[in-house]
């Protein structure tokens, strides 16, 4: 019943099959909504006034405003940069989570979805330690804390970062999912007319919400662990 | 009428207390398993409340970092709720894509 369907299937060798499924669809939608959202508010840039006037250019400034004061509080000024990869993740997770409203299979319900994105963290993480703390191989001895044995104990911590990351978000998508689809199943027909609308706001859009922010956040206090500490 | 249905129950319901049928019985265990794995979700949801109510306090000492106090809060609150979540994943696990069924008639295949 909450199963992934596939719509369409290519053999490309022996063992690699490239599927069509639910998630490549709702993927490829939600894709599509940013990509316009992002071309129009390149076209209204250009009417945009040093103090605003329309509600559009309103909205947008206090959604880019909140993120930048957001990743700030975190990150301190000097990593900042990084807050524009943070922001297209973030809109891509929430526009994904939410879109169990419009009656597609959310594509975060999905660990082939939410595992890639957790685990670009961890490369991420990695990038932060290589660009920024190696002054005396600060980052390669961060390895070997505290003593030489840990090694792969800390390896371990890095990559299971990853695994906790992505299962957060898919199972609290995927179980938001699963009781929806036992509330329409188990209620009488005529019942599940508005009354599921309730759950459905708080599933869809408040986990979801909830569940956007949490990941770019932690993802954040991930990164700043490599960062050079502050003497 | 009710007789027929119980009698329908407690045969099925002798037939995999005894093991006579191998594949029901694999699933009401993995049934039961799921339910177990379920109460994972009992500690993180008692110390999600613990921490509300620390918070609540906290704001009731000083109130000008209420907004700090909440974000502080809310993080802390869904790093405690991940146990659960995994209860929830072992569960759905055991009912969707239970492995056992399959193992189960592979032995059987095998032998």
């Amino acid at each position: 019943m909450f199963d992934i369907q596939a719509y369409g299937r290519w053999n490309i060798t022996d063992n690699i099959w490239i599927n069509i499924t639910d998630t490549t669809i709702s993927t490829w939608i939600v894709g599509a909504v940013l990509i316009a959202l992002a071309i129009i508010v390149r076209i209204k840039m250009k009417k945009f006034k040093p103090v605003p006037e329309s509600r559009f250019q309103n909205i947008i400034e206090a959604l880019v405003e909140f993120f930048d004061n957001h990743v700030t509080s975190i990150m301190t000024k000097k990593y900042a940069h990084f807050g524009a990869w943070f922001f297209g993740i973030f809109l891509f997770l929430l526009l994904s989570n939410i879109s169990g409203i419009f009656g597609m299979r959310p594509a975060t319900a999905d660990l082939a979805v939410t595992f890639p994105i957790a685990f670009i963290t961890v490369i991420l993480m990695q990038v932060m330690g290589i660009r920024y703390n190696m002054k005396k191989g600060e980052y390669i001895r961060e390895f070997f804390r505290p003593v030489f044995i840990f090694f792969p104990l800390n390896v371990i911590s890095d990559l299971s970062r990853s695994v906790s990351l992505s299962l957060r978000l898919f199972g609290n998508m995927f179980g938001g999912l699963v009781l929806m689809g036992l509330v329409y199943a188990l209620f009488p027909r005529v019942l599940t007319i508005g009354i599921p609308g309730f759950l459905s706001l708080y599933f869809d859009l408040f986990v979801g919400a909830l569940h956007a922010f949490i990941f770019i956040t932690l993802s954040m206090y991930f990164l700043m662990m490599k960062a050079p500490q502050e003497e | 009428m009710f007789n027929q249905e119980f009698s329908a129950v407690a045969t099925t319901a002798a037939s995999v207390m005894s093991g006579a049928d191998p594949v029901s019985s694999i699933i009401v265990a993995s049934i039961f398993a799921a339910a177990i794995a379920v109460l994972a979700g009992m500690a993180p949801s008692f110390m999600q409340g613990y921490t509300a109510a620390r918070a609540v306090e906290a704001v009731g000492r000083q109130p000008e970092a209420a907004g700090q106090i909440r974000s502080t809060m809310i993080i802390g609150g869904v790093l405690a709720e991940t146990g659960g979540v995994y209860g929830l994943l072992v569960s759905m696990l055991m009912i969707f894509v239970n492995p056992f069924v399959d193992m189960y008639v592979e032995a059987m295949r095998a032998l």
